[in-house]
């Protein structure tokens, strides 16, 4: 369990650095379009790049929290993960025809795709949790 | 599936805590082996049989 929280605590340095690199990446998108005081391809580039490692050492400090976990609390993870990717098919299929059918007005982003997989993920991980106690 | 982990545990005066440091899982996995809403794999059934000193088929059974 001493393990646990010391891997927990090393992938949320990760996942700190990811959205920080995230951030300055789009940061520097956003001052470029808007005074071209970083206008270069390679400071982007750079940034890119960075951001890509820190995401690959995000997923590796990721696998190694998972490998600590003991077989209830994986089956947890398993079964969040697996409801998830259902819902995200599923929801993410059925706006894109609603869009594409014009019912709904607003065109599909990322943006909500990555909100509502995180969404669904904390949701399915708390209902199954608490299914276990 | 049916155990006598609650039984077991008790009669030995271990906490959940206790137990599930011996056996190297979580306390959550003690518990929901204990309301029997988990059943635990084989790995774990083999240490707790053995900490028991009883037969996995003593340990957990099918009613």
């Amino acid at each position: 369990m001493k393990d646990q929280k010391t891997q927990m605590k090393i992938m949320l340095a990760w996942t700190l650095a990811w959205v920080v690199s995230l951030g300055i990446l789009t940061a520097n998108n956003k001052l470029a379009a808007e005074n071209s005081l970083w206008d270069n391809i390679i400071y982007t580039i750079i940034g890119l790049i960075i951001n890509l490692a820190i995401g690959i050492g995000m997923i590796i400090a990721n696998k190694n929290l998972f490998k600590t976990y003991d077989e209830l609390q994986k089956r947890i993870q398993f079964e969040a993960m697996a409801i998830t990717l259902g819902l995200t098919v599923v929801v993410g299929l059925a706006y894109e025809v609603s869009f594409d059918f014009g019912i709904i007005g607003k065109e599909p982003e990322f943006e909500y795709l990555m909100m509502f997989i995180s969404l669904s993920y904390i949701v399915a991980n708390i209902v199954n949790s608490r299914r276990f106690r | 599936m049916k155990n006598k982990l609650w039984e077991l545990r008790k009669n030995q005066k271990l906490t959940q805590e206790e137990l599930a440091q011996l056996i190297g899982v979580s306390r959550q996995a003690i518990n929901a082996i204990e309301k029997e809403k988990f059943d635990p794999s084989l790995p774990t059934a083999f240490k707790m049989s053995k900490l028991f000193k009883m037969s996995i088929e003593e340990l957990f059974f099918f009613e």
